[in-house]
């Protein structure tokens, strides 16, 4: 799992994606265009690209990009 | 009360004196407030006195909506007139940024329409609430500026709209709302 990979991946869930200029440092609430919606389907990409789920919770508690590439990389170990 | 794919819609004239005040609990949450077109402090008193009025009254309809068991938003109707009127809701403070939200919607909007049997919807929106906004859209509630007086003021807004007929031949079997659906739904099992 790539970072650069995975911040592709999570940029394409904004409905101005093609345009963001965000790095894995970004905490990702902060984000003009992001809301719970955007929030939703970067968890649906989450199960669909790296079959991982997240739970609500996990989710809510994660600030930066980073925090999430971290997050699902523990779960990829277990 | 009325169950709609395991979500209830309680009327506000049956609800119990904790459910009443769980209700107002929400209404005054600051995350709920922030985006209310009124967004006034509401007290007890002023609470049972609209409770109250809501009895016998045909232009406004409140419901308490549970999943199962658990109390998760609220759902209302006002200015009801020939199978319109202007939609209201929200989801309680702990199931903000969850997957309950696209559930939420998706079935109350099919209970009105399908259940209530309203023609069209409308809706009114902050303009800054993105939350919002970027729900009514992907439901396919159509977009406009507009003002309306507020305590004598004049605010912006944005004003919504979804038909029936859009509801049940596009929105409904819309594939990426069901692809959000069916996966919210996995996740509530």
């Amino acid at each position: 799992m790539e970072p650069n990979v995975f911040l592709e991946n999570f940029k394409k869930q904004f409905i101005d994606g093609d345009k963001l200029e965000i790095a894995m440092k970004t905490e990702f609430r902060q984000i003009e265009s992001y809301d719970s919606l955007t929030g939703m389907t970067i968890i649906v990409m989450i199960k669909d690209e790296y079959n991982v789920d997240i739970t609500d919770n996990e989710y809510k508690s994660q600030k930066s990009i980073n925090d999430l590439f971290n997050l699902i990389q523990s779960k990829l170990k277990t | 009360m009325i169950i709609q794919n395991n979500f209830n819609y309680k009327n506000f004239c049956e609800l119990t004196s904790e459910e009443q005040l769980l209700v107002l609990q929400w209404r005054n949450h600051k995350t709920i407030r922030k985006w209310m077109i009124n967004k006034e402090f509401i007290t007890i008193n002023k609470h049972k006195t609209f409770l109250m009025q809501l009895h016998n009254n045909n232009e406004k309809k409140y419901w308490l909506v549970m999943k199962g068991t658990d109390p998760v938003g609220v759902s209302s109707l006002t200015d009801i007139k020939n199978r319109s009127a202007e939609w209201g809701y929200y989801l309680a403070p702990e199931y903000h940024e969850t997957s309950l939200a696209i559930e939420f919607y998706y079935f109350t909007l099919d209970y009105l329409f399908n259940f209530i049997k309203l023609e069209m919807i409308c809706g009114f929106e902050l303009v800054n609430n993105q939350n919002a906004s970027s729900l009514n859209s992907l439901f396919g509630f159509t977009k406009e500026k507009t003002t309306k007086a507020v305590n004598g003021i004049q605010i912006d807004l944005i004003y919504r709209k979804l038909s029936k007929r859009k509801w049940i031949e596009k929105i409904k079997k819309d594939k990426k709302i069901l692809k959000l659906l069916n996966f919210a739904l996995s996740r509530s099992l």
